[in-house]
This record gives structure tokens, C-alpha cells and sequence, in this order.
């Protein structure tokens, strides 16, 4: 119970922040030009979806959560607009969320970090602490997630998750290994995820260690894989070199 | 300044110690900015080192295009690499410079795009060994038909290129902002190089190879079929 109670306390702390951004925007006349009646709907969208997160832990990522949301809001509990997915589009509404919070916070942080495996672990960190509050439901929305009509969504996030991630780390690559960083960021988060969701160690210290040795992994696998490129060129010119000097190679 | 100060000290240590520029800051600070819309970053990408804010589909068709180019450039290269291991080893030392020059430019043409791909956060595509390769066996196919052949095969593909960025620099010449201008220079740049092959490729007697115009609409239209594959995937 004492646990619900603080999870519950965790979340909402982290969405005050959304709360006061939304009550300072009403209180002033709208000067960013994004004025009409498209961003008041998208507006009244994000309130109830963002009040329906709260709803989370008593009721699910369902549609009920929504529909609880917007009664409490003072809207009929049929807008379904909202949410036009149910559950996923307030899973969806969630890893946006997370994600946009997460640049927000690592922004002025990354510099203090200057060894890119260092920063990207920070920003999983940080990511990771988003979900925290919602531990204990956030398996449901994994297998939701999983569901075949919902994998591409699910892949389309976190190939996001992965890219911003790098961006934030400051990614230069322009090859293939472009797709394999990110695949390689994808599968660390999500298995630290998992983990995160089953741990049961104070302050979560387990998590924290679980992440740092898949981020160890993967700086492993990428020398493994460095130090092969470079033996095969090595063996490829000393093969070529071994022709050559039969006379198999014109030069 | 000294609100942002109050507010975020790690900001604050940060300016001071110089290892983030003010403008990092001003971004930051504009996260938290009541004016701006809830959602910070989700319906726009930052590119140029957060100097730029372009909104998704302004992004997205940036990222087409230079996702294309660079595997245009990067077969390109491989082209020339290809023809010059059939040529080059002919003797004849003008022909042999003058692939090298080609190539040499192609492969600035490549390091440019590169650097667009990093500036822009674009996803490079996914067939780029496809390109290079078969860039390659392109480059050995034309020259072993010929030196002819081989430049008919940069007529064609340069002709490709060189409509293709016109076409890009129309769509890019809608967007204003001033960030995007290195962008479209260097586009320009390359279309105008590019060019410059094609009346290269024509002068050295492209239009005199064995069935030219069948070579040439077959090489032009397998040209843009890879445009329309490396746009998407």
C-alpha cells in the first residue's frame, strides 16, 4: 500500500510540471502563433490524456482510464477522439511524454558526462526514471505493445527513443553502423525495462548495475567487432600480397 | 540571465565554465518557456546543432533528400572506382587522370553529404552496401564495354543526378530559413559538378558507343529506380 502511495506521489510530482506549464499558458494571450481552434482541442487532448496517466495505476492503460479522465475534467466520458486506440494511444501518449521530458532534463546535464557511452547511460537512466512510476503497470503496456497490430507503433517509438537518444549523445555516424547503434541502444533499454519492472532492490540499484553491464556489452561487442574488420583486412592484404608475389595478381 | 541563474544551476555552472554555448541555453531555457506549446520536441526536430527547428515534414523531406544523395554519391564513387580498374591499367594516362579527377570530386561530393547526414540527423539508408556495390559492377560492365560505353554510363547517370537535384533544389528554394543556404549551395555545387561530367562524358564521344540510346535509357532508368528505392527504405 505504502508503495502505491509513493508511486502515486512520483507521478504526480511529475506531471506538475505539465500542470503549471498549461495553467501559465491559459493565463496568457497566445503570442507563439499557434493560436485557433486546432491547438484548443489539442490542448483539451493532452489535459485529459495527461490526467488519465494518473489514472494508470488504479485502472490500467485502458480506455476507461481516458474516459475517467475526461468525466473529471468536466467532458463527456464518449470523447473518444482522445483516444481513438484505447490503450495504446495512451501508451503512445506516455512514451512521448517521457521522451520529450527526458530531452528537457538531460539537456544541461550531458556536458558533465564526456565519454559518450557515460552520457547515452545517463540519458537510459533518465528515461528509465520516467516509467518508474509506473512499475507496476507498465509490463501491461508491454504486452499490449507486443500485439501484432500494435508492433509497428511499437517499433516506430523506440527506433525514435533509440535515434534521440544517439542524437543527445552526440551520434556521428553515417554508415550502416548507424542501424546497428541504434538497433544495439533499442535492446539494452528495452531489456533494462524488463528488468526495471521485475526489481525489487532498493533504490532500484539492481537496475542500475543491470545497465551499466549491457552498456559494458555492447562497447564489447563493438571492439569484437573492430578488432575482426581489422584482422579480415589484414588476412585480405597479406592474401593479396601472397598473389601478387606468385604473379596470380597484376599490379 | 540571472533568473535563468536562480533556476537551473547546473545551467548556470555550465555557461560559466564556457563548455555549452549560450544558444544551448537559450534552447533550454525555451523547454521551459509558458509560450510555447506543451509538447517541446515531439512535432518538431532540432537540426544543426539545435540551431535550427524545422517541423516534421519540413524534416522529413530534408531527410529524403540527402538520405538519397549520399547513396547517389556513394555509388557514384564506385562507379568511377570501377571503370578506373578496367581503364586505368590501359595506359592511357589522360583517360586515367581524368577518371581519377572525377572520382576525386565524387568523393567530395560524398564527405559533403556526410556531413549533411550528421547536421540534419538524417537515417542514411539501409542499401547503401547495395549501392556501393552495384555501383561497382556498373563501373566494370561500361568500361569493359568500352572506354565509349563507360562514358556513355556517366552520361546517363549524370543526366539522372543532375535532374534530380534540380528537383530537390525547387522544393528546397520553399523553405526560407537562412540555416538551410549551406545546404542548398552545396546541392548546387554538386548538380553543377555533376553537369560538368555530363559535357565531359559527351566530349570524349558518349554518343558515338555501340547502341547508345538503348544503353543509355537502360542505365538512365535503372538510375531512377534506385532514386525511388533509396528515397524510401
Amino acid at each position: 500500500m505504502s508503495l502505491r502511495l509513493l508511486s502515486r506521489a512520483v507521478s504526480t510530482r511529475t506531471l506538475s510540471s505539465y500542470s503549471q506549464i498549461r495553467h501559465l499558458q491559459s493565463s496568457v494571450p497566445d503570442s507563439s502563433g499557434f493560436s485557433g481552434r486546432d491547438n484548443a482541442k489539442n490542448n483539451t487532448n493532452l489535459e485529459i490524456l495527461d490526467l488519465a496517466l494518473t489514472k494508470v495505476h488504479d485502472l490500467g492503460w485502458t480506455s476507461t482510464a481516458v474516459a475517467r479522465a475526461a468525466t473529471e475534467l468536466g467532458y463527456s466520458s464518449m470523447a473518444h477522439g482522445v483516444a481513438p486506440h484505447g490503450g495504446v494511444s495512451l501508451i503512445s501518449h506516455f512514451m512521448d511524454r517521457a521522451l520529450d521530458e527526458t530531452c528537457i532534463e538531460v539537456d544541461d546535464q550531458l556536458h558533465e558526462f564526456p565519454d559518450t557511452t557515460e552520457r547515452l547511460r545517463f540519458i537510459c537512466t533518465t528515461r528509465l526514471k520516467q516509467t518508474l512510476p509506473y512499475e507496476q503497470r507498465w509490463p501491461e503496456a508491454a504486452a499490449i505493445l507486443a500485439q501484432p497490430q500494435n508492433v509497428p507503433l511499437a517499433m516506430q517509438k523506440l527506433g525514435n527513443l533509440s535515434s534521440q537518444m544517439w542524437y543527445l549523445a552526440g551520434d556521428k555516424s553515417t554508415r550502416i553502423d548507424w542501424y546497428a547503434r541504434r538497433s544495439a541502444l533499442a535492446a539494452v533499454y528495452l531489456s533494462s525495462e524488463l528488468f526495471m519492472c521485475e526489481d525489487r532492490s532498493p533504490n532500484h540499484q539492481d537496475t542500475w548495475r543491470f545497465l551499466k553491464q549491457r552498456f559494458e556489452n555492447m562497447d564489447k561487442a563493438a571492439y569484437i567487432g573492430s578488432k575482426t574488420v581489422a584482422f579480415g583486412e589484414q588476412f585480405s592484404r597479406n592474401l593479396y600480397n601472397i598473389l601478387a608475389s606468385r604473379g596470380y595478381v597484376s599490379h | 540571465m540571472r533568473l535563468i541563474a536562480v533556476l537551473r544551476p547546473t545551467v548556470a555552472r555550465a555557461v560559466a565554465s564556457g563548455s555549452i554555448g549560450s544558444r544551448r541555453l537559450l534552447n533550454s531555457h525555451a523547454a521551459h518557456n509558458p509560450y510555447l506549446k506543451d509538447f517541446v520536441y515531439k512535432d518538431t526536430v532540432r537540426v544543426k546543432d539545435d540551431s535550427l527547428t524545422l517541423t516534421k515534414e519540413e524534416h522529413s523531406m530534408i531527410d529524403r533528400f540527402i538520405r538519397v544523395n549520399q547513396a547517389g554519391e556513394t555509388a557514384a564513387v564506385s562507379i568511377y572506382q570501377g571503370q578506373m580498374a578496367i581503364l586505368g591499367n590501359k595506359g592511357d594516362m589522360k583517360l586515367k587522370d581524368l577518371l581519377e579527377h572525377m572520382r576525386e570530386q565524387e568523393v567530395v561530393h560524398l564527405d559533403i553529404m556526410d556531413k549533411h547526414i550528421v547536421d540534419f540527423r538524417v537515417r542514411p539508408t539501409i542499401l547503401q552496401p547495395v549501392a556501393a556495390v552495384g555501383g561497382y559492377i556498373l563501373g566494370v560492365t561500361s568500361a569493359l564495354l568500352g572506354v565509349k560505353s563507360a562514358m556513355t554510363c556517366t552520361e546517363a547517370v549524370e543526366t539522372r543526378i543532375g535532374m534530380h537535384y534540380n528537383d530537390q533544389l525547387r522544393d528546397l528554394y520553399k523553405l526560407k530559413y537562412p540555416q538551410l543556404d549551406d545546404l542548398k549551395q552545396s546541392i548546387a555545387k554538386c548538380r553543377d559538378e555533376e553537369l560538368e561530367h555530363l559535357d565531359t562524358a559527351v566530349d570524349h564521344g558518349s554518343q558515338m558507343a555501340p547502341l547508345h540510346k538503348l544503353q543509355f535509357e537502360l542505365i538512365k532508368g535503372g538510375c531512377g529506380v534506385a532514386i525511388w528505392l533509396c528515397e524510401r527504405i
